[in-house]
């Protein structure tokens, strides 16, 4: 099967953190690999193992240690502005309503019609009756709505997904993972994801990748080979080839996640 | 998503009306004040306290009244009113421009941090005497004496606002390509509006007590000069003519500060609540 085009590559990536007056802590060592153009890749593994650290290099907020992060072929030098960024707090300017916090990037990228672009997008994420509310009028679920749209608003290139429903509730990151796939599915853009929740990781992907524990390498790639559109998660969780791949990820997650003990 | 919206009868107990609650609120407060009137001229009738000492309600009216017919107390109000004002723009524009470029400038911070700290826990009123003698009688020592107080006011709280940004917000409007322009006017000043807003309610207060200070050691108008003259020459009612002005003035400038913030920060919710 031909291979397309890799969007993001990670060649060779290490992080060493030096805390002051502590030694060095090695967050992550030879990490390769590719992000297909259109795909989704999602990273598990236990906490600490630099997972929202390799988000920040794509994204250029951070320098790798040693090794190279690519974009379109070409090297990550300095802050990106062709990204989408969401993570699990949903970063809301409590000062704007929910309309001006979609419009913020398109304001500041000087879009002429950023008022329906907003008002469009709040609509998709199923909240045209509140785009006059203030943050603390929201509920946390709708907050990451404002989130969601107001990344893909902007029309990122690739989009970098740091556990972006990991502070909602069950029934709610449901709801919410399913809403991220509907409008993932209108232009496909390329996902690099990061989760501790393994469904979320495969209901959403097509390559999970299992990190070790730190310092965090990968540990195996497993292509998601389940049809798209997928199931919504609750019907998707009782399916068969689920569940394979799911004890199979788990197999490989379970030693990591233990070392922790 | 369905959300829904509040259903027009939840069969909730009826919550009492508020505006019967604020009248209520209104009456009582106007006993209270009738009260303690009353209680201070009868001291005075009954012959307790002489009227020497503390006036009287009726002689401080009489006092204000006539104050109010010769013109004088306007005269003087706005001596104080235009010197506190003055005073209050020129030191929080300035606290304000201080404190967002020392956010910006951590070098700076560090080397001046200290010297702000030393400086803002100097008592100021104690510099008021060489104040005047630099600059004389005039508005100018005023001003300058209340901009010692409020401008580091502003500056320590703009600042404390301005580096208290969160964090995500301010990673995703990098992300979003966001300038340094658009971060200080889209997301730093709004984030710090409402550390600055508390800096101005107390550089409002501030700014009249340096004026008064300054007033009262040396002028030969305002309120400050009215209250300290009066005490010069034993004259209590005019003592307190001046301080119940200076009390009415202080709670109209507040007043209108309150109303000011309720409009830019009816974000927060506290304040749209409350």
């Amino acid at each position: 099967m031909p291979q397309p085009p890799a969007k993001i590559r990670l060649v060779d990536v290490a992080i060493v953190f030096r805390p002051r007056d502590r030694d060095p802590v090695v967050a992550c060592r030879d990490v390769t690999f590719d992000v297909p153009e259109g795909s989704i890749v999602t990273i598990v593994g236990p906490s600490g193992c630099g997972k929202s650290t390799l988000l920040n290099i794509v994204s250029g907020l951070l320098a790798p240690s040693k090794g190279l992060a690519e974009v379109d072929g070409r090297p990550v030098d300095g802050i990106r502005h062709d990204v989408g960024y969401m993570f699990a707090r949903d970063g809301m300017m409590p000062w704007r309503t929910a309309l001006e916090n979609v419009e913020f990037g398109l304001e500041v990228r000087k879009v002429a019609n950023r008022r329906e672009i907003a008002r469009e997008w709040l609509r998709r994420v199923g909240l045209d009756k509140f785009e006059g509310h203030y943050r603390h009028e929201l509920s946390q679920g709708m907050r990451q709505r404002v989130a969601v749209a107001r990344t893909f608003a902007i029309e990122p290139n690739i989009l970098l997904m740091d556990e972006p429903f990991g502070a909602l509730d069950s029934q709610t990151r449901l709801l919410l993972q399913e809403l991220f796939l509907e409008v993932w599915e209108k232009n496909k853009r390329t996902v690099l994801f990061v989760t501790h929740d393994l469904h979320e990781a495969i209901f959403l992907s097509d390559v999970v990748i299992v990190s070790t524990n730190r310092p965090g390498r990968v540990k195996s790639m497993v292509p998601i080979t389940l049809p798209r559109p997928r199931l919504p998660p609750a019907e998707l969780a009782v399916a068969p080839e689920f569940r394979d791949i799911y004890s199979r990820i788990w197999a490989d997650l379970k030693d990591e996640v233990r070392k922790f003990d | 998503m369905a959300v829904a919206s509040v259903p027009e009868d939840l069969g909730l107990a009826a919550e009492p009306d508020p505006r019967i609650r604020y009248r209520r609120v209104l009456i009582a407060r106007l006993v209270v004040v009738a009260a303690v009137l009353a209680v201070w001229q009868a001291v005075v009738a009954i012959g307790w306290v002489d009227a020497f000492w503390i006036s009287s309600p009726v002689l401080v009216v009489e006092e204000l009244w006539s104050e109010i017919a010769s013109g004088a107390l306007f005269f003087d109000v706005f001596a104080t009113v235009s010197e506190a004002l003055i005073a209050f723009v020129i030191s929080s524009a300035l606290g304000i421009v201080a404190g967002l470029l020392l956010a910006r400038s951590p070098f700076w911070d560090d080397v001046l941090a200290p010297l702000v700290l030393a400086l803002n826990s100097l008592p100021r009123i104690a510099l008021a005497p060489l104040i005047i003698l630099w600059f004389g009688i005039g508005m100018t020592a005023k001003v300058v004496t209340a901009f010692t107080l409020v401008f580091f006011i502003l500056l320590v709280n703009t600042l404390g606002g301005a580096k208290n940004v969160d964090n995500d917000i301010l990673t995703i409007a990098k992300l979003m390509g966001a300038s340094r322009r658009d971060i200080l006017w889209k997301v730093t000043l709004p984030s710090a509006l409402p550390w600055i807003f508390a800096g101005l309610n107390l550089g409002l207060t501030y700014s009249l007590l340096g004026v008064i200070v300054a007033e009262i050691l040396s002028s030969n108008q305002g309120l400050g000069f009215v209250i300290a003259s009066s005490a010069a020459t034993f004259n209590t009612a005019g003592v307190f003519a001046g301080l119940i002005t200076l009390a009415v003035v202080a709670w109209l400038a507040s007043a209108l500060m309150r109303y000011a913030e309720a409009h830019l920060l009816r974000w927060k919710p506290s304040l749209t609540s409350a």
